[in-house]
């Protein structure tokens, strides 16, 4: 029999549940030690009986975990368990099973090459969003040579929440400082948290406020001009809410997905803001929006802003359909131009 | 006084980044995800980032799930596809002939090099009348 060497903490339960998992895969497995590979089938079929989505993933990802690792191929799946990872196993699983996404599970995730620290229920940054990240950045790159721009800027992240889009704009950008608000106080930790990860933080002012308020806009704006202002805001409609998957609607902030009725009350007021935060014809803003919303912007900003918005691109995302947003701002919020 | 010649080898030295891989078309290529239907977006929480790539004129197809961004596997799919389209279009041209043979040449180089320090280390123990006890 193998002996291991046990902690100050928790040595007993760990021992059970590391006793359990020896009973439950010896019957099958001929009576020798489970290895890493057993724990994985095992959990992959309790997912899969469960009706939990993305069975093998889920699985994958926190074995990975487990081990200390970010992905299933990194792993030796012919090791032997150990009492350590039998315990955090059981622990991340039994969350799984409660339809908690992985991301918080494990604490973390990658956007582009950065890894993100991860708490719920801050919203876990998406794949449309490391488009959103791409665009702003060619933006930036697409200023003629001649232009200081991709050397020095200025960059405001609405609606923060992990700190994605500030943090990899500012890894990329060395030269540029940035601005992120989040309405959500936990957000704002993790915006920092994920900004000091990545030593960018020296560069990022984070904010805590609601952006319907004069205030929070004021503050923004004193920071300003902006040459660039990027946001996934909330956007889907009450509707859409009640029949998101369970791992949305019972565990990420409802502050970050509900855009109200329509999906875009902080999309109007974004743009209602927009041409006093970005600088004059050079200032852009990026936003990605739910399915259709970027038609409803356009139109908005012909029919209303017109005078101080102008509607550049709308850009497709992976899927072939319109989520992206691209924007300048006419003249200075005073009419100067 | 010994003259000595120093004996340098000329290598040609290739490198991914410097190489230039053929350009990959986005009309050329069918991208496909591990996604349902649905609107996606912040109303879908995935965790299998996993890319396949078709190239149409080629037939050649590519997957890649090496990390937990999509973004990256996308990235990742789009060199390996430029690395397997080089080999078909360049041949023994290609970055990875130019390598295999490159490396190649090098061991079989290191090779003679630890067979000529063997003669030395023989020579120089039959100068000094040693024999392989005295080591």
């Amino acid at each position: 029999m193998v002996l291991f060497i046990h902690g100050r903490h928790g040595y007993a339960a760990s021992l059970t549940i590391f006793r359990q998992c020896l009973r439950r895969h010896s019957s099958s497995f001929g009576g020798s030690l489970p290895t890493l590979g057993d724990v994985l089938a095992h959990w992959t079929q309790n997912f899969r009986e469960r009706g939990i989505d993305e069975p093998e993933s889920s699985a994958e990802l926190i074995l990975a975990h487990a081990v200390d690792k970010n992905m299933v191929h990194e792993v030796d799946l012919s090791r032997a368990m150990t009492k350590t990872v039998a315990a955090r196993m059981e622990h991340m699983c039994r969350r799984r099973m409660k339809r908690e996404p992985v991301a918080y599970i494990i604490g973390e995730w990658d956007f582009h090459d950065l890894t993100l620290h991860i708490r719920p229920p801050v919203l876990i940054p998406r794949p449309e969003t490391e488009e959103l990240a791409a665009l702003a950045l060619a933006g930036v790159h697409a200023c003629g040579s001649g232009s200081k721009l991709r050397e020095s800027g200025a960059l405001l992240d609405v609606g923060s929440g992990s700190g994605a889009l500030a943090v990899f704009l500012l890894t990329r950008l060395p030269g540029w400082r940035g601005v992120s608000v989040d309405i959500s106080p936990v957000a704002c930790e993790l915006t920092t948290l994920n900004a000091r990860r990545h030593r960018v933080f020296d560069r990022l002012s984070v904010h805590q406020g609601d952006i319907h308020l004069d205030s929070t806009f004021r503050d923004l704006a004193s920071a300003g001009p902006y040459d660039i202002v990027v946001s996934n805001p909330p956007y889907i409609t009450e509707a859409e809410m009640a029949a998101l998957q369970p791992e949305v609607a019972l565990h990420e902030d409802r502050g970050a997905l509900c855009g109200g009725t329509d999906g875009m009350v902080v999309t109007r007021r974004l743009l209602n803001m927009a041409a006093s935060l970005l600088r004059p014809h050079t200032g852009r803003l990026y936003l990605e929006l739910g399915l259709g919303q970027p038609a409803e912007v356009e139109r908005l900003v012909r029919h209303g802003l017109h005078d101080r918005l102008r509607y550049l691109h709308t850009r497709k995302d992976f899927t072939n359909r319109e989520r992206f947003c691209e924007l300048a701002a006419c003249s200075g919020a005073d009419g100067s131009s | 006084m010994r003259s000595s010649v120093v004996c340098v080898s000329v290598s040609r030295h290739i490198s991914r980044k410097t190489y230039s891989w053929p350009e990959v078309r986005d009309s050329d290529i069918e991208e496909e995800f591990m996604r349902g239907g649905g609107p996606g977006g912040q109303s879908v929480a995935k965790t299998n980032n996993c890319v396949q790539l078709k190239h149409i004129p080629s037939g050649i197809v590519v997957k890649c799930h090496e990390t937990r961004s999509q973004s990256e596997n996308r990235k990742k799919a789009r060199e390996r596809l430029a690395y397997h389209l080089d080999i078909l279009y360049n041949g023994e041209n290609s970055f990875d002939a130019i390598n295999k043979r490159d490396r190649a040449e090098k061991k079989w180089k290191a090779g003679n090099k630890a067979e000529k320090i063997r003669d030395l280390k023989r020579q120089f123990k039959r100068r000094e009348g040693l024999t392989t006890k005295d080591f």
